[in-house]
This record gives C-alpha cells, sequence and structure tokens, in this order.
C-alpha cells in the first residue's frame, strides 16, 4: 500500500460523524456607497484611487499621476509602455525600478482587494516592479470577498491570479508599519469606464 | 513547577521586556476586536467557517482525492507524505532531480515541524527563508516565537545590529523603515539567483484544484516569480470545498491575525507557467491520528490566525518560548498535547481558563475547553503535577468542612504575615499575598454590622 492509500485509509477509518455543507445564504455586509467603500478600503491598506476620466489619452493620464512612461511596463492597449513584459524572455528583467499597469476585474468594498488574474507571460509582472497601476471598470466593484468569488466575471480558468489590496507591507519589526517589503512599494488603483 | 512555569520566569526576570511584549500583542489583540466589531455578521462568519471545516473533516477523504484529480488536471504534480520523514524525502527527491543549491522559502509552520530546513541543509541545498521576521529568526538562529509574527519578541535594536553585522547596515541605525527595506535589497539577490521556490498552503480548493497563499509582504508572490520549480507543503487538513468558502475564510483570517481586512496578497495557485512545475506535498504526520481523538479533533479546523496567541493572557506575559512545543499559545498546548503528553504536558499549566481563546477563535475551537480537558485526562493518566494534586485535596478537605474552614480562616488572620508571604510560597512569585481580613464577611454578617437592603415600602 502506498502512503496515499495507507492516509485514506486512516481517514475512513476515523469514525467522525457526518457534518453537512453549511448553506451560505446568510446576510452580508451591505455598503451604500461601494465605490467610496472600496476608495477607503484602498487608501487604509496604503493604496491610493484615481479616476480616468473620459477623453484622456492613457499617456496623460498616467502622467497626472507623476508616472514616468519611460519607466512602464505594460501589455494593456491604449497604455504606452516602455517595455512589452510579454517580449522578455526571463522574469527577472522586470525586476527593478519600473511601473507595471495591468488589469483588475473586480474590487472589493469591504478590504479594498482588486481581483487581478494573470495576463501576462511572467506573473513576476504583478510583483517585482517598484510600482503597480491597476485599472478597474468601476462596475467591477463588488460587496464582500463572497461577492466577489460568485460574481460571473470571476471567471475561474486562470493559471494565476491574485487578490491584492494596497502595496506590499510588514510590520516584524516591533510591529512598525513599513511599505515595500518585497512586493511593489507603491500601488494605484485606476477607477475606469465601466466595462463593455 | 511546569516546564513552562520554569521558562516563563527567565522571559520574565527582563521585566520592561515582558511588559513591552504584553503590550505589543495586546495592540494586535485590539485591533483584532475593531475588525470583527466593523463587521456585522462576525459571528455568523465564525460559525460558518466551524462548520465547513467540520464538514470537510467528516469527509476529508473525498475532499483529498478530488483536489489531487483537479491539481493533476490543472498540471500540478501532487505527492503524498505519511510523515515528516517522508515529507522531506519527498521535497529532497523533487530538488534532485531538478537540480539547484538554492531555495526561497516563504512561511511555513509545516516545515518547521517536519524540520526541512536542517534536512535540506544536509543535503547541500540552502533555504533562504523570505518573510522579514522569519528572516531575523532565521539569523538569530532561533526558532519564531509566534506563528505569524515571528519576531515579535525581538526588539528594533537587536535587529539594528543583527543586520549590521549581516547585511553592512549603518552602525546604530535601528529604524524599521530603514532595516526593512536593507533586507528588501538584500533578498531581492536571493530571490533572483534562487533554483527553486518553496510556499506553505493557507487553503487548498477541491473543486479547482487550485490553493492559496495568504502574504502581506509579497515574499511569497515574488519568491515563486522566477525559479521553474515552486513546491507547495500542506498538512491535510488544508482543504476546503470550493471558492465560496474560500471567500469566508479570507474574510475572517487577517481580519483575526493582524486586524487587517484581508492579507495584501491572496494568490491563487492554478496551473504552472508554460516550462515551469509546480508540486504540492499532502503530509498526514500525525493528523489522521487527532482526527480519530473525538475529544480533540477540532484542532484540526486551525487556521493558524494566531488571534489565540495575542488574546492569551499567559501567552503575552510568558514568551512564546515558555512552551515546549514548537507552537506556543492556547493553539501550542492543545497541539502539543496531541503530538505527546509524555513530552509536552508541562505547557497544560500555561492557561488560566480565562477562555478568551475559545471566544476569538475564527473558527469557533474550544481551545480552553481542550486544555480543561486534558488536564483531566492527564490526572487519568496520572501524569498531572503532584504537588498541584496535593494542594487541591487538602482544599477540598477544608471547603467541605465548615469547622474546618473558619478555623483555618481565623487562623490566617491572626498569623503573622510572613507565614504565608513569604519566598517558600510560589503563589508569592511576582505578587503580594493579600491581607487576611479580622473578622470575616460570614462574622460580620451575622452580627448585624451590614447593612441590609431596605425592602421597597408600597
Ligand atoms: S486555534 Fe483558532 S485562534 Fe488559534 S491560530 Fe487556530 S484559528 Fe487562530
Amino acid at each position: 500500500m502506498d502512503a496515499k492509500q495507507k492516509i485514506l485509509q486512516r481517514l475512513s477509518q476515523s469514525g467522525m460523524p457526518e457534518h453537512p455543507m453549511p448553506v451560505l445564504d446568510f446576510e452580508r455586509e451591505h455598503f451604500d456607497d461601494p465605490v467610496a467603500s472600496f476608495r477607503q478600503a484602498v487608501e487604509a491598506s496604503g493604496g491610493r484611487v484615481a479616476e480616468w476620466p473620459d477623453g484622456v489619452s492613457g499617456a496623460e493620464m498616467l502622467t497626472s499621476l507623476g508616472i514616468e512612461l519611460s519607466r512602464v511596463v505594460s501589455n494593456v492597449t491604449g497604455i504606452p509602455a516602455a517595455l512589452d513584459p510579454d517580449e522578455v524572455e526571463d522574469p527577472r528583467e522586470l525586476d527593478g525600478e519600473k511601473t507595471a499597469v495591468v488589469e483588475g476585474v473586480l474590487g472589493v468594498a469591504e478590504n479594498g482587494a482588486v481581483w487581478i488574474p494573470q495576463r501576462a507571460r511572467h506573473k513576476a509582472l504583478y510583483f517585482a516592479p517598484e510600482e503597480i497601476v491597476v485599472l478597474l471598470p468601476r462596475d467591477g466593484i463588488v460587496a464582500t470577498m463572497q461577492d466577489a468569488v460568485a460574481d460571473e466575471r470571476f471567471n475561474r480558468d486562470f493559471g494565476f491570479g491574485c487578490f491584492m489590496s494596497g502595496p506590499s507591507k510588514t510590520a516584524d519589526i516591533e510591529q512598525a508599519l513599513v511599505f515595500g517589503a518585497h512586493g511593489p512599494m507603491k500601488l494605484t488603483v485606476v477607477l475606469c469606464r465601466d466595462a463593455e | 513547577m511546569s516546564t513552562h512555569a520554569k521558562a516563563a520566569a527567565k522571559f520574565l526576570a527582563d521585566r520592561d521586556r515582558a511588559a513591552w511584549h504584553d503590550r505589543a500583542l495586546y495592540l494586535v489583540r485590539e485591533k483584532r476586536d475593531r475588525m470583527a466589531h466593523s463587521v456585522p455578521e462576525w459571528e455568523t462568519l465564525r460559525q460558518a467557517a466551524s462548520d465547513i471545516k467540520l464538514h470537510t473533516l467528516s469527509h476529508l477523504g473525498h475532499y483529498l482525492e478530488q483536489f489531487e484529480r483537479n491539481a493533476t488536471a490543472n498540471g500540478m504534480i501532487v505527492h503524498w507524505a505519511e510523515d515528516a520523514e517522508a515529507m522531506n524525502r519527498i521535497v529532497g527527491q523533487i530538488v534532485r532531480e531538478h537540480g539547484g543549491r538554492k531555495l526561497v522559502k516563504s512561511k511555513s509552520m509545516l516545515s518547521e515541524e517536519c524540520g526541512l530546513t536542517p534536512y535540506l541543509a544536509e543535503q547541500g541545498v540552502e533555504a533562504v527563508e523570505s518573510d522579514l521576521g522569519e528572516r531575523i529568526m532565521q539569523l538569530m538562529h532561533r526558532p519564531p516565537s509566534h506563528i505569524v509574527l515571528p519576531a515579535i519578541h525581538v526588539r528594533r535594536e537587536e535587529v539594528g545590529a543583527l543586520f549590521e553585522r549581516e547585511m553592512a547596515t549603518e552602525p546604530g541605525n535601528s529604524d524599521p523603515t530603514y532595516l526593512t527595506h536593507a533586507a528588501r535589497k538584500c533578498l531581492r539577490e536571493t530571490f533572483r539567483t534562487a533554483d527553486i521556490s518553496m510556499t506553505g498552503v493557507n487553503f487548498a480548493i477541491a473543486a479547482e484544484g487550485s490553493f492559496a497563499v495568504c502574504t502581506n509582504e509579497g515574499n511569497a508572490d515574488l519568491g515563486t516569480s522566477f525559479p521553474d520549480l515552486h513546491i507547495a507543503i500542506m498538512g491535510l487538513e488544508k482543504v476546503i470545498p470550493d471558492y465560496a468558502s474560500l471567500a469566508v475564510f479570507t474574510r475572517l483570517l487577517a481580519r483575526s491575525a493582524t486586524g487587517q481586512p484581508v492579507t495584501t496578497y491572496t494568490s491563487l495557485y492554478r496551473r504552472p507557467e508554460p516550462g515551469k512545475e509546480i508540486h504540492v506535498v499532502i503530509v498526514d504526520n500525525g493528523r489522521t491520528e487527532s482526527l480519530c481523538n473525538e475529544a480533540h479533533r477540532n484542532m484540526l479546523k486551525c487556521l493558524r490566525c494566531g488571534a489565540c496567541m495575542n488574546t492569551c493572557p499567559v501567552y503575552r506575559r510568558s514568551g512564546g518560548y515558555s512552551y515546549s512545543y514548537f507552537i506556543p499559545g492556547p493553539l501550542g498546548i492543545n497541539l502539543g498535547m496531541l503530538r505527546s503528553p509524555e513530552r509536552y504536558g508541562g505547557n497544560v499549566s500555561g492557561c488560566s481558563l480565562c477562555y478568551s481563546c475559545s471566544n476569538v477563535c475564527p473558527a469557533r475551537i474550544d481551545l480552553g475547553e481542550q486544555i480543561y480537558a486534558w488536564r483531566q485526562e492527564m490526572d487519568a493518566d496520572g501524569v498531572a503535577d503532584p504537588q498541584k494534586k496535593m494542594m487541591v485535596k487538602t482544599m477540598n478537605v477544608l471547603m467541605r468542612h465548615k469547622g474546618l474552614f473558619y478555623t483555618a480562616i481565623k487562623g490566617a488572620a491572626l498569623a503573622p504575615r510572613f507565614v504565608y508571604n513569604n519566598r517558600f510560597n510560589p503563589w508569592c512569585a511576582g505578587r503580594e499575598m493579600p491581607r487576611f481580613a479580622r473578622r470575616s464577611f460570614n462574622e460580620l454578617w451575622k452580627s448585624g454590622m451590614i447593612d441590609q437592603p431596605k425592602k421597597e415600602e408600597k
């Protein structure tokens, strides 16, 4: 008998009584203004929220956020990129003084997290650059994590995906909060026109 | 004295540090309280988490097989390990077949449990911790003293001195921002040059064959971004049914752990990138045995959030190293007992039975009640502390016999204070005995010296 069989056999003899799966239909936290709550939560987690006004180009929008276009790494249409992350062979090349501009799908009002499924060749794009800008359609904001995973835009067929809230942080030295532990030091969520 | 009390005395010898440790953890607990109170359905969420875990545990074989099937279909490679030795052997084998000498690790209590890092070192593979707190402890050659806040007992000056030695930071600079960014720079080099990455698993989702890793630093995410091999190790109780369950747990985990609404990164791994490999090792190491233990199988519901430690008045005032098991606090007392009552029985006295842990646990584990149960079981097994047993027996006789009881109280009130307030009375370590009243309440009451509440006039 191999390890798996032995473990499964021991489990089947645990004598544990059957417990039904609970029905998770309880009432969930409700937000009168989910966009405002989302904004608050992102700011509380150390990030910032900006808007992409209609008629403004990608370059103008990024410049208005103080982002140097020469640092931009992106494969999103409409974003002027100095580097296409998908052209890079070695993901280590995405490391350094760069600003990744990526697409998010859902924003969660209760905690400021943005669901970002991997839409690039290397997932390093989301973690190695010093700064990250996430474009999020305004109508992608939902109330809670439970609403997020139940949403049809939460497409389960991803390779890798991340609920990301704010920049990387740590409090491991005397509980003092410091941004920029290992991932991006800065995070901006840019609310865009509703997805078509 | 129990092993816990002896070790705690050492920690308490440095009074300033002990007071600071207590305060630092209490702040974390207060943050958790604020978060819990801000979610209207908090108690419902805790109940749901408990129910989902109980359901999964009662069908563990089914869910593990489902996870394996789906993860394999997604292109991951799943392994099963019966014990610590088997896990280490499997990891060693994967590393050997892949080749490489440098492994970058994110925090995993399971690797601590199995002694993986020393095992790999013997095989000539260096495992570098990448979580800042874990890295500090690794460089200090000490184990973590808390499961979520590994270096909570270390002062900033000590980190400054350590980094000055290890990373050539400025002498005397112990600013947390400066030190954190120095570590960032230093570890970035490790991330870039590592051949292998390793992470733990917070939740393995059976229906999807994916798994979640939660961090604030992004160390697990960065660690798995460069090398082409990712090994994830998980205790078999980490499997959950589906994403709806995951959502419930992610609403509770960070709020309970550090008082944040969610961890910065909740990353879901489902399919390896082309040309890369993800291996998942499912580990038993005594867990199936715990599941058979009807009185204590609840421990397998644990999410490893650390809330029970932060709230525990004994943990806060005695530190993680006062427990003889590698996991401290109420969780560690219980897990240690499941591992070996003979070896870790000394921890059960490190509990005031206040049950605060049971009240904060997001999975509603009855930690305090179980510690109480262990004490009863220890007595039955004949391993209870003989001195305490004697004391309790004496009290029992005293309290049952009225005459004896009042004579004893009178005697105590008349006796000179040094008779009971001395260093031979273990109760007096760190505190004063209260003074016995000249006349007992009972006496005062009987002699009418206490005002009776007036009857209401109609
Ligand atoms: S026992 Fe409960 S409170 Fe303690 S670490 Fe586990 S989940 Fe958290």
